[in-house]
């Protein structure tokens, strides 16, 4: 192009551009109604049609700089705050300074986007074809970045650091409960959101303010929380902190960006619940243990909710319960200890101490249950139903259970209370519910082999001494059993009611054939309970020896005659220590019905042909019934030294001495016309029967442990020693947890039996022999 | 509805009054900001950008495709030139002078599917022609000297068909 052209262009450049840089300035006058858009529009599209695009834009943004420094100057400086408002101090003078100034900046602010969305608007063809091919930001960002960096992060007045100043202030008067003004506010914070840091790819509001927010709210809380721990008790806190979570969420919600909701939480949390965890658990009077005392739902599940929000909230909760519910076993534990220390020590054959033992264990097994019980309770009301805590509960429950090494027997023997006589009068309904709470017990035990042991030991007894209370409620319990652990563990039980059935039917048939046949008629009314003694726990084929009076053992033998010839190719031996006899008895005030036991009757009997003033010697009578030492003992303590004395004793006193001598009681008087002399129940084993029942279980668990053995191995025919410990722990644990020392010598054992040998290459490898 | 009824008067460079229904004239963009900016008011717009005749004929051409849905502007992709409806095609059969005054002023009133109809017309025209031909059609003068053109088909031979 010629000169002369050049220049020409050139001057009608600059007029174009005086035009427009003139009317940008009226625009920011706010007098735009005396413009022409259309004529403003076709300047700025001619300067581009003509390839001054970049000069247009250059001096667009130099226009709008200089208006933006002279607000700055003008407008904004004049309103910063009185020094001397420093942030960290709550001030409501300073306040009312820095809401002035937030009202000030929102008012240039709220100017400055309505210029540049006119003057966009007039170079909307710069923005199309120019803007983008340069790649420089269209008009409306320029402005933003203007703005940002002429008057929020102006590098000539301190700006920015009173508007952070002010709005951190702002939200300390709020936090201490002063009323500010929130939509200032929202419109600085709505600015910083709107401009964008171009290098962090995010706004302004992220990179300057939240930070620095995020920092003196997290100082804040902490001096709040150490405060408000010394100042408040347990529900008091927590209270406090609720009500600052929604404070803080509110505050969000009403002027910060919704990005920062999970920041600012996460500080509260950490400053406040988590960094005083166990300070609030632990609070004397008002803490976890007190709140589970008292039964303070509420502010348990308040606890539950508000420490659930951080990591080891729960955590710390469940290891405060468990401890305490272990402390709480412990003491039930104990009490059973002390009383039987109280107790007499050693093998006592009182009845009142058996007794003794008998309700010290019920006891346990009521605390042990009511325990549950107010754990259930809270577990339901407070926690949700959580199950992770269901499951601290339950280890914890586990634990104490089983450091009672008498537990077993303990729940049996509660079992065997309420079946003889708690569940009188109470209805279906109730027995099941006693009966279900029991089996929760009974999945706590480890060892329920022994539980089963004594639970035959004393459905036994309650069997064939007619205790049982509701023949329904011991099926249920049945029931429940093999539910529980399968029906291996229930076929004796079951064996054992059939016997009892069987039982009755052939005494039936029994007194049909005495009336058919021709028989003399046995002069005692006979009553037979044959057991098959697989089923049974007691040694039944030893036959403990006693001599029977001439008629009893001729009734036997009739008896005796009419089942072996139904039965044949059976065996049958008489148990005399488990019988029961009623036998009428004369004294001189009148006659008495007594039920007693076998031993009792046959020593009874021998006074029948006595005169009342001749005693019988302690030797005499062992010697003529023949009946065991320590049960003899025990039947004439019942006789003579206990509640009904059937019999005098010389000398007096509770022990049987070898030399005692007795004599038939003529005087003895009671109201009732029946009494029943207190034979055998089921009592608290004494330390000797203790060691016995042990060495059977043991005795049972090395062929059970055995058993699984050649089982596993015959299954896989070759394994490694760790994996059959593991298998071979696995297979037993609904029974008993084994020792691994135990199953290694079973091992070995079975290799010197050459079941097993060890793998010729590899000591740690197991074949199976076949 | 009522923005609908309004009417709108433009004036052309020679003073000439269009008045057209406000939904027409907003298929330009440009007119649609000045008309929100500056809001009701009976003035008309001048254009003195655009002659009467040309301005007639973009009114034609908004009149028709008034009811066509509003296409993103941001919207590059189609770049094909063999999408022309009849109407389209009959509208564009004009002199090159008219048809190069339509694609200046659709790009002055911000009116992108016009821009994209006359420019595909014109690429239509330019397309399978030999250099010698597009001059002819266009009446360019040829100012290569003859090495300058030796070495731009060099450096075009790719894309010759064999």
């Amino acid at each position: 192009m010629s000169r002369r052209f050049q220049n020409a262009a050139d001057s009608q450049f600059s007029d174009n551009w005086d035009r427009l840089a003139q009317a940008i300035r009226e625009i920011h006058r706010k007098n735009a109604s005396i413009l022409s858009f259309e004529e403003l529009y076709r300047n700025a599209y001619n300067m581009v049609l003509h390839k001054n695009g970049d000069k247009l834009y250059n001096g667009v943004r130099e226009v709008i700089t200089q208006h933006l420094e002279e607000v700055a100057k003008d407008q904004v400086v004049p309103a910063f705050p009185v020094s001397g408002a420093s942030s960290s101090q709550a001030n409501s003078a300073n306040g009312a300074g820095g809401a002035n100034f937030l009202k000030v900046l929102k008012s240039v602010w709220e100017d400055h986007t309505t210029c540049m969305l006119m003057i966009r608007d007039i170079l909307m063809y710069m923005d199309r074809v120019y803007a983008k091919s340069a790649n420089v930001p269209l008009v409306y960002e320029l402005g933003l970045e203007l703005f940002r960096d002429t008057i929020v992060r102006s590098t000539i007045y301190p700006i920015q650091n009173h508007l952070l100043d002010v709005l951190l202030n702002q939200i300390l008067l709020e936090r201490e409960n002063e009323i500010i003004d929130r939509s200032n506010i929202k419109a600085s914070m709505d600015m910083l959101l709107e401009l964008t840091d171009t290098s962090a790819k995010d706004s302004v509001y992220a990179t300057d303010f939240e930070g620095r927010f995020l920092e003196t709210s997290a100082e804040y809380y902490r001096v709040e929380g150490q405060m408000l721990v010394g100042e408040c008790d347990a529900p008091e806190y927590m209270k406090k902190v609720e009500k600052r979570l929604n404070e803080e969420e509110q505050r969000v919600r009403h002027y910060l960006s919704q990005t920062t909701e999970p920041k600012i939480r996460s500080i509260v949390e950490e400053e406040l619940i988590s960094k005083h965890l166990k300070t609030v658990i632990e609070m004397e009077n008002s803490g976890l243990i007190p709140m589970l005392r008292n039964e303070k739902m509420d502010d348990l599940g308040r606890m539950y909710k508000l420490f659930g929000r951080v990591i080891k909230g729960h955590e710390e909760m469940k290891t405060a319960i468990s401890n305490y519910i272990r402390e709480l076993g412990k003491d039930i534990n104990e009490t059973v200890s002390n009383s039987a220390t109280t107790a007499t020590a050693g093998e006592s054959h009182t009845t009142g101490d058996r007794q003794t033992g008998t309700s010290v264990a019920i006891r346990w097994v009521q605390d042990v249950l009511d325990l549950k019980d107010k754990f259930d309770k809270v577990q339901n009301l407070a926690l949700s139903n959580d199950k992770a805590f269901q499951t601290a509960f339950n280890e914890a429950f586990e634990f104490f259970i089983n450091k009672n090494l008498k537990s077993p027997e303990f729940i049996s023997l509660f079992i065997d209370d309420n079946l003889k006589k708690g569940l009188k009068g109470k209805t279906e309904e109730e027995v099941d519910n006693v009966l279900d709470k029991t089996i929760t017990l009974f999945r706590f035990i480890g060892e329920k082999d022994v539980f089963e042991r004594y639970y035959k030991q004393h459905l036994a007894k309650r069997l064939l001494l007619g205790r049982s209370v509701s023949d329904d409620a011991e099926r249920g319990m049945i029931g429940k059993l093999k539910i529980e652990c399968g029906y291996q563990f229930t076929t004796k039980l079951e064996g054992m009611f059939n016997d009892m059935r069987i039982s009755t039917d052939t005494m039936t048939d029994f007194k049909d054939y005495l009336e058919k046949s021709a028989l003399e008629r046995p002069k005692l009314d006979l009553s037979v309970t044959v057991l098959t003694s697989t089923f049974w726990p007691m040694n039944l084929s030893a036959s403990p020896r006693c001599n029977f009076p001439a008629e009893i053992t001729k009734a036997c033998d009739t008896f005796q005659r009419f089942y072996l010839a139904r039965h044949s190719g059976r065996r049958l031996t008489w148990q005399s220590n488990m019988g029961s006899a009623d036998i009428r008895a004369t004294f001189n005030a009148r006659k008495h019905d007594i039920n007693v036991s076998t031993y009792q009757m046959v020593i009874l009997l021998m006074f029948n042909d006595l005169p009342p003033s001749q005693s019988l010697s302690y030797e005499t009578i062992k010697g003529e019934s023949d009946i065991p030492e320590a049960d003899l003992k025990r039947n004439l303590q019942s006789l003579a030294c206990a509640k009904y004395k059937i019999l005098v004793k010389e000398p007096k006193g509770k022990e049987i001495e070898p030399g005692d001598k007795f004599y038939f009681n003529s005087d003895f008087t009671c109201q009732l016309q029946r009494i029943k002399i207190q034979t055998v129940a089921s009592k608290v084993e004494t330390e000797g029967e203790r060691k016995d029942t042990r060495e059977k279980v043991e005795e049972a668990r090395k062929h059970q442990t055995e058993a699984a053995i050649v089982r596993i191995m015959k299954d896989r025919k070759t394994m490694d020693h760790n994996l059959l410990i593991a298998e071979v722990t696995k297979q037993l644990q609904p029974r008993f947890v084994p020792n691994p020392a135990m199953i290694k010598k079973r091992i070995e054992a079975l290799i010197e039996r050459e079941y097993l040998e060890r793998a010729p290459g590899d000591r740690r490898v197991y074949n199976y022999l076949a | 509805m009522a923005t609908e009824l309004k009417k709108v008067k433009l004036t052309s460079s020679e003073g000439t009054e269009f008045i057209i229904d406000r939904k027409v004239a907003e298929k330009s963009v440009l007119l649609k900001n000045m008309l929100e900016d500056v809001g009701e008011s009976d003035m008309a717009i001048p254009l003195p950008n655009v002659t009467g005749p040309i301005l007639n004929k973009v009114i034609d051409y908004c009149t028709h495709h008034r009811d066509d849905p509003f296409v993103s502007q941001e919207d590059d992709s189609k770049k094909v030139s063999d999408d022309i409806d009849d109407w389209d095609a009959e509208f564009c059969k004009v002199d090159q002078g008219t048809l190069f005054e339509l694609i200046l002023s659709a790009n002055y009133l911000d009116i992108k599917p016009l821009l994209d109809l006359t420019c595909k017309t014109v690429a239509n025209m330019i397309k399978g022609k030999t250099p010698d031909e597009i001059r002819k059609t266009f009446n360019i003068t040829n100012d290569f000297t003859p090495e300058e053109e030796e070495h731009v088909r060099k450096e075009n031979e790719w894309c010759e068909e064999r």
